[in-house]
């Protein structure tokens, strides 16, 4: 029974075929597992893959049995199906790259897994699963890899708010949050304000009262004067002041972003 | 608003780039994504004065993720003379920044090391280690004279004699820092970059590569602040060299210490002043020297530091000195101007000390003895072609109600116990003038609407959405159907020169002016034939292009531009720095001096107990000429208040006077006002309109203008406490000291 089994899957077959849970696959259909990748900015060398789950599982090609490890799946196929044909060649489906042997094949994907692995990021509401390095910074991922340049950098040390997002709600420094501490929390950025067309209010009222200058600072301080209003619709100016001091505008240019935020406020409404 | 003008002027008008700005979508240079960038770190001389006998990059090379490595030996703006400490030895391209720092820190260099200085006094002494800027001294002088100073003296009934500084050295802090994206397609470099001056960068970037201009592409969308720190080439050709190197495109954006350790910084300055006065208070001799700190570069910036004396008031007799210093501290730049705003300090402190002596109060002393409008110019005899400085302060009094707050020094607590003071600083300067002639183009389109190619970068309040004002006026057209075009991108504008001076509004205004007319004198041709009237009888205002003397008889933009015949394209070039309109019996069509005027006051708390001062109002008053962006032109006066809050309270690089070692070269070190540090409800911006003779449609410039009078700040802390404070920042510490003196 074994014998057939293996004899009605295994012949001609050179090439092992490992797919794992999210389809992606490893090993010799790499060229055809193109398609399940999408590049998600010009600038992209990691790519995002927008399946459901992150954890690789490693599926058995002859009977479609499913394994946490690779390990696992080899010894199973070695007990399972022997007599197969060695592997002549293991190819990662991220790049391309090819490996003879099967140490270095699993060394590399190990690299790939766990020092370098993926994030699950949830940016204005849509999902992400990109492929950082552990010491990468928000800011760094969503400008670069994602291409969401509008979250700039001044300092890349949490001293000028310019970076500022919103994560889980809160206004925080994307420079100093790393991209894999941010797994999985709902993240939003200035992109994220006027996604549906039309200006968030906060930036309406920035609109209004040309609050701007060279405007590198602006989204930054938008994305702290939404987190306030958002937590306290009827901010005062002290609360205003407060909530972005943590933002500079090197030209100079607060009392405009100061006047925008309070015509925001439902404080203004009742003064 | 002026009632013959419907475009310029107008509060209601928003910048033409403020929906790309919060939205997040105008591109700065570090925005553009094209491919697999790589990233810059750079390696600093741990030496302050020294030599660099060999670099070792072989371990940078080595670690995995470097991709390029670039050094003196092959990098056109590095050297191995070190000439201040941190200075750039070599940089590493990678495939991120940890790693370029990384490897950066793997550089290991050899020093021949030489002896330093970096006080501007200690290098001026006898037997001072050389800095090596200039040949065989630390420093020179050089003197201008107007008048007997000698009479002067003697005509005086009082004179103050006093060595005032040295004021702050600082950066810039740009919080964009100096960014290049560079990339190479075959023989051609595309550059991005933040940008003061577009198309001299280029020619900079070009000259430093040996290239021809024609394969250089330089495109600056957002500058994300400029002040003076964004004209230059060496982070554009660090990344240009990389990027030739890896093949790959490469961004250098400055790490925030790099930026203040590398960037140019303003630089402090020291002056000994002897100003005379009739009992009667009128100024009758200026004996002033200007010591300023060049540091490692040398630049004689300081020549410049008598302007605010020369120019602001009237004295017959004068001897104007200046000098120039070297130290091995980080190199220098222009901030916001070239000399003005802490000479302006410094000479405004004189200022209020004489009026003390002459028994006036500083609004009075300054009221008397400031040029007037048909006064020319003391030392060129020019006419001045626009001068608002006596409305400046009058206004500026009325609001911030001098009359009823000043008081004599220390003489007045608030209820809470803090001592209260007022203080004023006005001055002129050479800024806001009509600078080298730069171009400009025009384009209209057959839907009626036009867009400008600008060939500058949006580094400030808005200067392309003034120069749209300029055009939209011109053309007669809404406001709505002019439109920037691309800008800042050296291959489809015309030079439209530096963001500096002052001088983007006027020069650059005066170009679009001219080439609105080129395109409206198109229009007019064909909307003759459409009207029936010769084109020397067609007028056009507010989006229609009607007979003058029947304005019934009309066309819209549209109506005519629809049966262009051909494209039309206005082409325009600034006018020479003369008189375009007559002024003061001059005629019109001579040479003039454009200036620059403003002046500022504060009313402020100063804490005897724990030095702190709260500012309670602060005015700026400026004479823009015409206010041709009202909100940009509020926008940057209101900007100014900030900027010389930071320069009398916050900014200041702090070295290691062993080693010459910057030691705050963060933000959260090098200090800069946030919302906490004032209530911007208590700022003002006073716009003064003085219809320049020179300038398109009476304007001038005001962005060095608006950040110069910090001095206020000084004369303010004088009026609360009696003490003098001229070596800014004023800090809680140097009031606390200040107020221990007897
Ligand atoms: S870049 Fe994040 S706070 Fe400055
Ligand atoms: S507008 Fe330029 S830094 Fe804020």
């Amino acid at each position: 029974m074994r014998e057939d089994r293996t004899a009605d899957k295994a012949p001609g077959i050179s090439r092992r075929k490992f797919i794992t849970g999210t389809g992606v696959v490893i090993g010799g259909l790499a060229a055809g597992a193109g398609s399940l990748f999408s590049s998600c900015s010009p600038a992209d060398v990691t790519r995002t893959i927008t399946l459901a789950t992150t954890k690789p599982q490693f599926i058995c090609p002859y009977d479609g049995k499913a394994f946490d490890s690779f390990e696992e799946l080899t010894a199973y196929i070695a007990l399972e199906y022997p007599g197969l044909q060695p592997v002549d060649r293991y190819v990662s489906p991220y790049d391309g790259r090819e490996f003879a042997a099967l140490d270095e094949f699993r060394s590399y994907l190990d690299n790939l897994f766990s020092r370098a692995g993926f994030v699950r990021l949830n940016v204005n509401g849509t999902y992400h699963e990109v492929h950082v390095k552990a010491g990468w910074s928000l800011a760094f991922v969503l400008r670069e890899k994602l291409g969401l340049t509008g979250t700039k950098t001044g300092c890349n040390r949490g001293s000028c708010g310019s970076c500022t997002v919103l994560v889980e709600g809160l206004a925080v420094c994307s420079c100093l949050m790393l991209a894999i501490e941010a797994e999985n929390k709902s993240i939003v950025t200035i992109e994220g304000l006027s996604g549906s067309g039309a200006l968030h209010p906060v930036q309406q009222a920035f609109v209004d009262n040309d609050a701007s200058q060279c405007g590198y600072c602006v989204p930054g301080f938008i994305m702290a004067a939404v987190a306030l209003l958002d937590r306290k619709p009827a901010a005062s100016i002290d609360d205003i002041r407060e909530a972005l001091s943590g933002n500079l505008c090197i030209c100079g240019n607060t009392k405009k972003m100061v006047q925008a935020v309070l015509a925001c406020s439902q404080e203004a409404d009742n003064e | 608003m002026n009632e013959e003008l419907s475009v310029i002027g107008n509060p209601a008008h928003h910048d033409k780039q403020i929906v790309d700005i919060v939205t997040g979508s105008l591109d700065y240079a570090a925005d553009n994504l094209p491919g697999k960038k790589l990233f810059v770190r750079t390696a600093g001389a741990r030496q302050a004065h020294a030599r660099v006998k060999s670099v070792d990059v072989s371990k940078a090379v080595a670690l995995d993720g470097v991709k390029a490595v670039c050094t003196y030996v092959d990098c056109p703006v590095f050297s191995d003379t070190i000439l201040y400490h941190g200075q750039e030895v070599a940089a590493v391209a990678a495939v991120d920044e940890e790693t370029a720092a990384r490897a950066a820190g793997l550089v290991e260099v050899e020093y021949i090391a030489s002896p330093a200085v970096f006080d501007p006094d200690e290098a001026m002494q006898p037997g001072a280690p050389l800095v090596g800027t200039f040949a065989d001294t630390n420093f020179y002088f050089r003197e201008e004279y107007r008048g007997d100073i000698d009479e002067g003296l003697r005509q005086a009934d009082i004179v103050v004699d006093a060595t005032l500084g040295w004021t702050n050295y600082f950066q810039h802090g740009t919080i964009e820092t100096c960014t290049a994206v560079c990339y190479w397609v075959g023989e051609h470099l595309y550059v991005r970059t933040g940008s003061q001056n577009p198309f001299n960068q280029r020619a900079l970037i070009a000259s430093a590569l040996e290239m021809p201009l024609n394969r250089v592409h330089l495109v600056s969308h957002g500058t994300g602040v400029g002040h003076g720190d964004k004209h230059f080439r060496d982070w554009a050709v660090v990344a240009a060299v990389l990027s030739r190197k890896a093949a790959r495109p490469v961004q250098y954006a400055m790490s925030r210490a790099e930026n203040f350790i590398n960037r140019t910084h303003q630089f402090p300055m020291k002056a000994h002043l002897r100003i005379g006065a009739t009992s009667e208070g009128l100024m009758t001799a200026i004996d002033s020297t200007f010591y300023g700190d060049a540091c490692s570069n040398g630049w004689p910036l300081v020549v410049e530091a008598n302007d605010p004396l020369k120019f602001t008031y009237y004295c017959p007799n004068g001897s104007f000195k200046n000098c120039t210093i070297a130290t091995n501290k980080p190199k220098i730049g222009y901030w916001r101007c070239i000399a003005h705003p802490p000479a302006t300090y410094l000479s405004e402190i004189a200022i209020d000390m004489l009026a003390e002596k002459t028994g006036l109060d500083p609004l009075e002393f300054r009221l008397k003895n400031i040029v007037t409008p048909d006064m020319p110019d003391q030392d060129s005899g020019l006419p001045l072609s626009s001068n608002g400085l006596r409305d400046c302060l009058e206004k500026l009094a009325e609001a911030i109600g001098w009359d009823e707050k000043w008081h004599q020094p220390a003489a007045f607590k608030l209820p809470d116990g803090r001592l209260h003071g007022i203080g004023i600083c006005a001055h002129i300067d050479p800024h806001g003038t009509m600078a080298l002639p730069v171009g400009a183009i025009v384009n209209i389109n057959r839907d009626g609407s036009a867009f400008i190619n600008d060939g500058i970068s949006r580094a400030g309040g808005g200067t392309n959405t003034a120069h749209c004002h300029i055009v939209a006026e011109t053309l007669g057209m809404k406001y709505d159907d002019v439109m920037v075009g691309d800008w800042g991108n050296t291959d489809v504008c015309a030079d439209g020169g530096m963001q500096g001076g002052s001088t983007r509004t006027i020069t650059a205004g005066a170009a679009f002016y001219m080439a609105s007319l080129d395109a409206r004198d198109q229009l007019f041709e064909l909307a003759a034939g459409m009207l029936g009237v010769p084109p020397e009888l067609i007028e056009a205002r507010d989006g229609r292009i009607f007979q003058a003397d029947n304005p019934s008889n009309f066309k819209t933009h549209l109506e005519v531009c629809y049966r262009m015949p051909y494209p039309i394209v206005g082409r325009g070039y600034t006018w020479d720095k003369k008189l375009q309109r007559q002024v003061h019996g001059y005629e019109a069509g001579s040479p003039c001096e454009v200036r620059g005027v403003s002046a500022a006051g504060c009313e402020i708390a100063v804490d005897s107990e724990t030095g702190q001062v709260e500012i309670l109002r602060f005015c700026n008053a400026v004479d823009a000429g015409r206010a041709i962006f009202w909100k940009g032109c509020q926008n940057q006066i209101e900007g100014g208040i900030e900027l010389m809050i930071g320069q009398a309270f916050y900014y200041e690089q702090i070295l290691d006077p062993v080693s010459g070692a910057t030691l705050n070269a963060s933000y959260l070190d090098h200090k800069f006002p946030t919302t906490l540090d004032f209530d911007c409800r208590r700022h003002e911006a006073i716009i003064v309109e003085s219809d320049d003779a020179c300038g398109p449609y009476g304007c001038k410039g005001i962005g060095e203008p608006c950040v110069s009078n910090f001095g206020a700040l000084a004369n303010a802390v004088y009026n609360a406490t009696g003490k003098w404070i001229h070596n800014p920042p004023i800090t809680p510490a140097k009031i606390l000291a200040s107020l221990e003196q007897a």
